[in-house]
């Protein structure tokens, strides 16, 4: 039977024996928690009497809670996996992995795993406190495929983007610039666009290849790559009683400015999103590795 | 058969020349001291060996196996230790070992015998259960040897292993390195201190700015450089005339008295231009020339001296 790759090994071994990831769980645990016992607090002193406030308290909760646990893993996530190449490089260790039997792309793989792992105690350590918002009801378990199917999906890229830029940087601070960077542009871009795409189109007649599947398919890719956009359709979806896996989807969509003029069934948000950020993942994987071992380049 | 063997193994950064045309051979058993200045292409020369770096060209064979076309074969039978021990937080000496152990797949129930062999044999066993990062830097450079040879390599590539280490340190790493040079491993070994290397090589290379000197087993060189010879003549009693004497022989370029001999122990230190049927003659000729001599003994160069007169010697 074939070992562990060393690498996601050694990482776990050492991460967790320091303090650090002692103190992010417990900072990232405890930002949660206070955001929600301030909206349990505000809620129940405005809408305690209401006969149906209990399922509409749960999913605020819930909303709140996901977003603010989705804001965390996407700010955590890349400075975590930004350090880890560079790190291995300003430890002048970098040689020793490189002169190993271990391949490329097993270091980067062996590096996301290890990112990975940890960045999954922390999604699964907040379901505690999401179990608060189920006491109201109104939360069903698609909310909870789509919540978690939505961490995933930001961790998983996320983290991938912060390799890259750490097998390209030549310091941690430059590599963790970097990640943050791209990941502020990639979150205020994708609204950015959609703001401009709304102003040029409000009130006109679209053009027709716009109602095309695949430009129907392309703007909603566009759309759906932004994780909390992703995120809010897909609990709308949800709750307007629409499927966990399909959606249809309009030309403009979610816009709606003018009229539609095409439409196309495709997967959900959500779905879109993960799908998405696993092949970002494997494009920043196989750049990274490429990255890692310039001597084989022209092999 | 050559362990590794170059062939005008070129480097270029930009429009510096790092290493020019670099043919040389080590062959399998040997010490190999790889002398040079700082900046003389050492590094790079084992950067490339060890398939850190594509040759701009030229070509590199290690145990065969062609460094650009085959880097796996090559990592596979290289030990490298770096000139800067890598530090990983939170880990304990033997849990380094194994880390590098299963990265380069050795079998599990081979690793943990294996490390604990390779502890002892380099003076850690003591420290087994230690934080790698609690260890004295001499203990760290002794890890490290121990994590290149984690794979039991054909050769292993170290570059100036000794630099940054106390005295005592030092001498346990020089110990350490003729013992696995008596256990028949390959070794190439780099320092810019040439006096480190005296006494462990069988083979030297001298360096200087990407072009190499001289090359192969240390008498040869040392023979092919020493065209005249330091000889210690002790004498008894007049001194002075003894130095006269010597001073007249025409093989002889020049005498002085030992600088350590405040004591008046009557040592002249010779400067001898010959071979040693000359230097039979000229014994017999001291006889005969009435000279009470007491000893004779011949000072074999050192390293240092080599380096010098070699480099001195190109423009």
């Amino acid at each position: 039977m074939s070992e562990i790759n060393p690498l996601v090994q050694r990482e776990l071994r050492s991460r967790m024996r320091g303090p650090r990831a002692y103190v992010v769980i417990t900072g990232f645990l405890a930002v949660i928690s206070l955001v929600v016992l301030l909206l349990y607090v505000a809620t129940i002193g405005v809408s305690g009497s209401e006969a149906n406030a209990g399922p509409e308290i749960g999913k605020l909760l819930f909303l709140v809670i996901t977003s603010v646990a989705l804001v965390l893993v996407a700010l955590i996530t890349p400075v975590f996996t930004a350090g880890s190449i560079v790190g291995e490089r300003e430890r002048q260790t970098l040689d020793l992995l490189i002169t190993s039997l271990l391949g490329s792309g097993q270091i980067v793989l062996g590096k996301l795993v290890a990112a990975l792992a940890f960045i999954a105690v922390l999604i699964l350590s907040i379901a505690p406190i999401i179990s608060v918002s189920f006491m109201f009801g109104g939360v069903t378990p698609a909310d909870i495929v789509v919540a978690f199917g939505c961490l995933t999906a930001t961790g998983l890229f996320y983290a991938a983007i912060g390799l890259f830029w750490s097998s390209i940087a030549r310091s941690s601070i430059t590599a963790t610039t970097l990640s943050l960077g791209t990941i502020v542009m990639l979150l205020l871009g994708v609204p950015f666009i959609g703001v401009i795409i709304g102003i040029v189109v409000t009130g006109r007649e679209l053009p027709v290849w716009l109602g095309h599947p695949v430009a129907i398919t392309v703007w909603a890719m566009l759309i759906d790559s932004h994780p909390f956009i992703a995120l809010l359709l897909s609990l709308e979806h949800l709750t307007n009683g629409g499927d966990l896996w399909l959606q249809p989807v309009t030309s403009g969509s979610p816009l709606a400015l003018s009229e539609p003029i095409g439409a196309v069934t495709l997967p959900s948000p959500w779905l879109m999103n993960l799908l998405l950020s696993l092949s970002g993942t494997a494009l920043l994987v196989r750049a990274s590795a490429r990255a890692l071992r310039p001597t084989e380049r022209r092999r | 058969m050559a362990i590794v063997a170059t062939h005008e193994l070129t480097q270029r950064f930009g429009t510096t020349t790092a290493l020019d045309r670099l043919t040389l051979e080590i062959p399998a058993g040997a010490v190999y001291g790889f002398i040079g200045p700082n900046g003389a292409g050492k590094t790079t020369t084992m950067r490339i060996l060890t398939t850190l770096l594509r040759p701009t060209a030229g070509e590199a064979r290690v145990a065969g196996f062609e460094v650009t076309r085959d880097p796996a074969a090559v990592r596979a039978a290289v030990g490298f230790m770096p000139d800067t021990f890598g530090v990983y937080e939170g880990l304990r000496a033997w849990e380094y070992l194994d880390f590098f152990g299963r990265s380069f797949r050795v079998a599990a129930q081979r690793r943990m015998p294996l490390i604990d062999e390779l502890l002892e044999l380099v003076g850690l066993a003591h420290k087994r259960e230690a934080p790698v990062m609690s260890l004295s830097r001499g203990m760290q450079q002794r890890l490290s040897l121990a994590r290149a040879m984690i794979h039991d390599p054909q050769l292993l590539i170290l570059d100036e292993p000794a630099s940054g280490l106390d005295p005592r340190a030092r001498i346990e790493l020089r110990e350490l390195l003729k013992e696995l040079g008596a256990m028949g491993k390959t070794i190439m070994i780099s320092s810019h201190i040439l006096t480190e290397l005296a006494e462990m090589c069988s083979h030297i290379a001298i360096i200087e700015r990407g072009r190499l000197l001289a090359d192969g087993p240390v008498e040869r060189i040392m023979r092919s450089v020493q065209a005249h010879r330091t000889l210690d003549i002790r004498v008894m009693g007049d001194v002075a005339a003894a130095q006269a004497w010597l001073h007249a022989h025409p093989a002889i370029r020049a005498v002085e008295p030992a600088p350590d001999d405040g004591a008046g122990r009557g040592v002249l230190v010779v400067d001898f231009d010959g071979d040693d049927r000359a230097q039979v003659a000229l014994v017999r000729a001291m006889i005969d020339g009435g000279l009470n001599v007491l000893s004779i003994s011949e000072t074999r160069n050192n390293l240092e001296e080599i380096f010098m007169r070699i480099t001195e010697a190109t423009p």
